[in-house]
């Protein structure tokens, strides 16, 4: 009963968060400006094999990986993970910053005061240093918890069950990798929820944020996690077709890979909008109530 | 927030259009097109009968594109051969040695390209069933480019025809010419690349022959001259098992692990290799023969 209840009052968290952030453009521009750039980004590594990029990208490529990734279609292979290390790198050093430029606009929003993205990057900025800490420790996070599913993986390649139970987890395990992946995301963001809003509404230096993050969430963890959650899941798609269609379609069309990509950068600015909205106001009302 | 988006789309697509004409005669084109052409001619290869003159002609035309738009690139030539395979497909062999003549016509320079076209030519005859103007080409193939790969290969090639053919006589002078080439290679001055190449070729025909001995003395002497190769290993392998099951004779192989410490002192797999020394005395000594296991 109690379940329902929450995701009954998630559902018109998340259902208001789409209708606020949509109602204000505002919201929305920090996180067109990261779509912007990872687009970019993305434009740019489809052409590394090609004049005038593959100038840098070429001794790169032949380094790390090999001159057969600097020649179609086998760079559409490369690509995916070209672009993973490229939006690492954005979100450590722009995108976490310009999530807690939007979470400053949802903030004023809420608060009914008028506010411009410069207004806001220009308040956010003297927390830059925090967010980026931030961002290294979520990541770092991600990475750990990929890592321990690293290790479950191993030990279910060593299961030579090919029927009964212990088939069916090993074929869990090993299939399930991507959705793994998604869940631990999803972990580690709840997890964190409102450390930035705190630290941008607030104005709290890293640790002190982090400890009342724990403090607040410890008591709405559930409520927390099904936000975070629910908008997360329409990530799902993505990844069936990267896993269901990729081998097959990619081989007749590698350019697939890369409509695929645009296509998951646009869905998480979606995603993201959605949460960031979400626990903000989750947050603020929390605040209220105190 | 519209202005912005179109700004942000205004950018994104003048990129594309400005990094595509940039590039737009380069070889990743070129390879693009060729990739392209190449599917569309694995759809038509499993039906050829099937499929209309048309398409042939549209396939054809665009690996021409590629010869006649891209000669800066390295796919022109490789493009040029590509559409003597289309009409090889179509079973129009004159169009298609046509086709092969006009490459070494153009790119005369390529020996990669004249070997393969030339090799195209052989194709068409023995196809047709003209055998003595396809090993004709064949031989052209082995005398004019001899160190290209399609040159290596082609000696073994004409030794399986025979032997497919059981033509015995055919076969033994066949096989003798081929080894003859290659310890011509070999008795030259070949560079690293090729010897390794040719070694590995005379290793492999040799087993295919099933002279062990030979076989293990051409691997012998690719472990010793190219001791830090990926193969190594492999080649080890091989040559432990071809000793104990064929050979039944473990001194060559003993002999070869000797040599190779005295050559290479410090290599990390001399440990490895002394005790396989020690244990093939102890297969000597025991007399002790070894057989393949029969799979249940």
């Amino acid at each position: 009963m109690e379940n329902k209840k929450t995701s009954f009052r998630s559902i018109t968290l998340l259902r208001t968060s789409v209708n606020t952030f949509l109602g204000h453009s505002t919201i929305l521009y920090p996180l067109l400006l990261i779509a912007f750039i990872q687009l970019l980004t993305l434009e740019l590594l489809y052409f590394y094999p090609r004049f005038p990029l593959n100038v840098f990208f070429g001794p790169i490529v032949r380094r790390l990986w090999s001159e057969g990734y600097l020649h179609y279609p086998f760079n559409f292979a490369l690509l995916p993970q070209l672009f993973y290390y490229a939006q690492l790198l954005i979100y450590i050093f722009i995108g976490a910053f310009l999530s807690a430029v939007a979470i400053e606009i949802i903030a004023a929003v809420n608060n009914e005061k008028r506010t411009s993205f410069k207004t806001a990057v220009r308040k956010t900025l003297p927390a830059y240093v925090h967010i980026f800490i931030l961002s290294i420790l979520s990541l770092s996070a991600v990475f750990g918890l990929s890592q321990a599913y690293g290790l479950l993986i191993q030990r279910a390649l060593k299961l030579r069950a090919e029927t009964g139970i212990l088939s069916i987890i090993k074929k869990t395990i090993l299939y399930g990798a991507p959705y793994a992946d998604l869940l631990l995301g999803v972990i580690v963001t709840t997890a964190l929820a409102f450390t930035i809003p705190i630290i941008v509404i607030e104005r709290k230096k890293i640790f002190a944020a982090l400890i009342l993050n724990f403090r607040m969430l410890l008591r709405s963890l559930f409520f927390v996690f099904t936000i975070v959650l629910l908008p997360t899941l329409l990530y799902v798609p993505i990844l069936l077709l990267r896993s269901n269609f990729m081998a097959t379609v990619s081989q007749n069309m590698p350019i697939f890979q890369f409509i695929v990509l645009m296509l998951s950068v646009l869905v998480t600015i979606f995603i993201d909008a959605t949460v960031l909205t979400a626990t903000t106001t989750f947050y603020l009302h929390k605040k209220e109530d105190k | 927030m519209k202005k912005t988006l179109l700004t942000f789309l205004a950018i994104l697509t003048g990129l594309f259009i400005l990094l595509t004409l940039l590039d737009g005669k380069s070889e990743y084109v070129a390879e693009q097109i060729i990739w392209k052409t190449n599917q569309k001619l694995a759809q038509v290869e499993r039906n050829p009968e099937a499929v209309p003159d048309s398409v042939y002609k549209q396939i054809a035309a665009q690996y021409k594109k590629v010869t006649t738009q891209f000669t800066h690139t390295r796919k022109a030539s490789k493009a040029a051969i590509l559409s003597g395979n289309v009409y090889l497909i179509k079973k129009d062999y004159p169009t298609a040695r046509q086709l092969f003549t006009d490459v070494c016509k153009k790119f005369p320079k390529d020996t990669v390209a004249c070997a393969d076209s030339t090799m195209g030519i052989a194709k068409s005859y023995e196809i047709e069933g003209n055998w003595p103007e396809a090993l004709k080409h064949y031989e052209q193939v082995i005398n004019q480019y001899p160190t290209t790969d399609i040159g290596l290969m082609t000696p073994i090639y004409i030794v399986n025809r025979y032997r497919a053919n059981k033509d015995t006589d055919n076969t033994k002078i066949a096989t003798d010419r081929a080894i003859r080439f290659y310890k011509s290679i070999l008795s030259g001055t070949p560079d690293e690349i090729l010897e390794f190449k040719v070694l590995h070729l005379l290793a492999n025909f040799y087993i295919s022959l099933e002279r062990w001995s030979e076989a293990v003395q051409a691997m012998g002497t690719i472990l010793i001259k190219y001791p830090t190769r990926k193969t190594v290993l492999t080649t080890l392998a091989a040559i432990n098992q071809i000793s104990l099951l064929y050979l039944s004779d473990s001194d060559q192989a003993a002999n070869i692990y000797k040599e190779f410490i005295r050559k290479h002192p410090k290599h990390p797999l001399n440990t490895t290799l002394k005790k396989m020394i020690a244990s093939f005395q102890v297969i000597r000594d025991k007399n002790i023969s070894v057989k393949l296991q029969d799979k249940k």
